[in-house]
């Protein structure tokens, strides 16, 4: 006999906006199908946004894992498209017409009476979109709150480790609240090390979490980071950095400025727990450093 | 009474650079207390970086004229003697259009020979800062209480001396790349088994990592851990943007509360000056990093030759 299947965690909860790394294609039609059926079950419309997979592709695979694909597509229940249907409906990617998009797409299937909808994205076009990569990394940080927070939608993005570059998949993997699968030791081949600098979004405010240490390796992460931080919602943006090591003076630099174009439009940017550093920078350059504002 | 010489006030665009050669506080207060004097009467801004017993004697000698006066104990701002010269030409720059006088006494009896190796480099990196500028530092050295080689490289990183009531022009003055280049003696070796951490690019966590697990065992106190840090995380950030793209790094404990961290790489400093002068946070040209790398350490110790750039940066509780 042999043995039972291994019980990955998957989201089920309402709002739910999680990440799935993979590098073959059976884990990858484990991971989907279960997904898939899950939300079937649940009375979501379920959505597959199909990239590196002809979408012909991923109804064999879903066929494979017993789900009735024909009746789910009759009632739209289901739907596999490209992702010209989805994400780059409009080029260059941009985060804030793919925030109204799923929007909208929910509505529009609580409308047809399903309970909510699941979506299923392969980011592997990210890989495409190396120069508007901190836009991607905005759209995943900023969708937890300007999506998943009042609405019955489920995601889950899907990062093909063997068409995305190691370190793009491992931040945008990373700005995911939830992991589908625990990560697994890397099997040789190119490091999976996770990334020394990541972002996670805040879910009780305008805001996200950074974890790691910024020095100048970190740098262009920092800058996708707070490029999607300026972009949030609100009159002030919170940055969590209980997590954080260590900030270099370059690092406090991309602070400063970020806090000084905030001011300059009426809203400001509010540290929470920084680290030793970036008191100690801030203590060596007084005068650059009044723009940081720090909650007591 | 002791009738000492006043060196003859700046004109514009030059700079005056004089030791002032005393034997005991008589001397002292009567040679230091006449130039301070003499700075008021001209209403020239003055600075005094001077050790603290020293300052205490002038206040009393100079009386109500001390007043207003920018003091600051030498044993603090010159504890690392790397930092003295960016206090310096902050305060000629917060007076400009003027001719500041100043004075500046870097070495004084009891400090530690590596200490006076870097003051001394100190003293003829001034010659270049200050080249062509209209100020004044008069460095006084005591002649009873300091070794004789202190007090001869004095009369080479002096343009002139003031000596036995006579100012005059020091035949010994020398270069200051040639006095630079001397006082990169060979360190040294570590007194105990250093840690050894050889980096490159990509490799700046993994050198904070293990200074940080390396400096927990230490007797500091964490303000001070996390000083010396920042100071490695500098330094090594320099190796690889300036410094041929790799180094290494080697940490120790010469005794009890102080840690030393020596950061070797293959760069050049192409600017003796380099991080001697405040920077902004934005500029990025190595001299921020060196210049914090001043300010957090208690003895920073540069060997700059051929073959390489080596720092060894002492950090001792607070």
């Amino acid at each position: 006999m042999s043995p039972p299947p291994r019980q990955s965690r998957y989201p089920a909860a309402r709002g739910e906006h999680s990440s799935f790394a993979y590098d073959n294609d059976l884990a990858w039609a484990d991971t989907v199908v279960r997904f898939v059926s899950n939300g079937l079950e649940r009375g979501q419309r379920v959505w597959y946004s199909a990239d590196s997979t002809e979408p012909d592709a991923v109804i064999d695979a879903l066929r494979r894992g017993h789900i009735d694909v024909d009746a789910a597509r009759r009632d739209a229940r289901l739907s596999v498209t490209g992702t010209e249907r989805s994400y780059l409906r409009h080029v260059p990617f941009d985060p804030d017409w793919v925030i109204s998009m799923f929007r909208a797409a929910c509505a529009e299937a609580l409308a047809d009476g399903h309970t909510g909808l699941r979506v299923l994205g392969e980011m592997s076009w990210s890989a495409r979109e190396e120069e508007h990569v901190d836009r991607v990394l905005e759209s995943e940080l900023r969708l937890d709150r300007e999506v998943y927070a009042d609405l019955p939608l489920t995601g889950l993005c899907l990062f093909d480790r063997r068409l995305i570059p190691g370190p793009t998949a491992d931040l945008l993997t990373r700005a995911h609240t939830t992991c589908a699968d625990a990560p697994r030791p890397p099997a040789g081949g190119p490091s999976t090390l996770p990334a020394a600098l990541a972002a996670v979004p805040m879910r009780d405010r305008s805001g996200i979490r950074l974890s790691g240490s910024g020095d100048v390796d970190t740098r262009p992460v920092l800058r996708s980071a707070l490029a999607a931080l300026a972009r949030m919602p609100g009159p002030t943006v919170h940055l969590d950095l209980s997590a954080v090591t260590f900030l270099d003076p370059g690092a406090v630099a991309v602070l400063v400025e970020v806090s000084n174009s905030l001011t300059g439009k009426g809203r400001s940017l509010l540290l929470h727990k920084p680290p030793y550093s970036l008191r100690k920078v801030a203590e060596l350059f007084p005068e650059e450093c009044a723009a940081l504002e720090v909650a007591a | 009474m002791i009738v000492t010489p006043v060196p003859a006030a700046a004109e514009p665009a030059d700079f005056v650079h004089p030791a002032l050669f005393y034997r005991d506080l008589e001397e002292y207060t009567a040679g230091v207390g006449a130039f301070v004097r003499a700075a008021l009467a001209a209403q020239e801004p003055v600075f005094l970086a001077v050790p603290g017993p020293h300052l205490d004697a002038l206040r009393q000698s100079l009386g109500s004229d001390a007043d207003g006066i920018d003091c600051v104990d030498m044993r603090e701002l010159g504890r690392n003697p790397g930092r003295i010269l960016a206090a310096l030409q902050g305060f000629a720059d917060r007076n400009p259009g003027r001719a500041p006088r100043i004075v500046g006494e870097p070495i004084w009896p009891g400090r530690t020979e590596g200490e006076i190796l870097e003051a001394t480099r100190h003293e003829a990196l001034i010659n270049t800062a200050f080249a062509g500028r209209p100020a004044t530092i008069l460095c006084p050295y005591d002649l009873s209480g300091l070794p004789p080689q202190v007090v001869a490289d004095a009369r080479r990183t002096h343009p002139t001396v003031i000596e036995d009531g006579r100012d005059t022009v020091s035949p010994l003055y020398t270069d200051a790349a040639v006095v630079c280049s001397d006082c990169d003696l060979p360190f040294p070796e570590p007194s105990r088994d250093p840690l050894l951490l050889e980096y490159g690019d990509g490799g700046l966590a993994q050198v904070r990592e293990q200074a940080e697990n390396w400096v927990r065992g230490a007797d500091l106190d964490p303000a001070r851990r996390g000083d010396f840090v920042l100071a490695v995380s500098e330094a090594a950030a320099n190796s690889l943007a300036h410094g041929g793209g790799k180094g290494t790094l080697r940490l120790w404990s010469p005794a009890t509360g102080v840690v030393v961290a020596e950061i070797r790489d293959s760069g050049r400093l192409s600017n003796a000056l380099a991080g001697r002068r405040r920077p902004s946070l934005t500029s990025g040209n190595g001299g921020r990093g060196l210049w914090m790398i001043h300010q957090l350490c208690d003895l920073v110790e540069i060997r700059a030759l051929e073959s390489g750039l080596t720092l060894r940066l002492h950090v001792s509780g607070s």
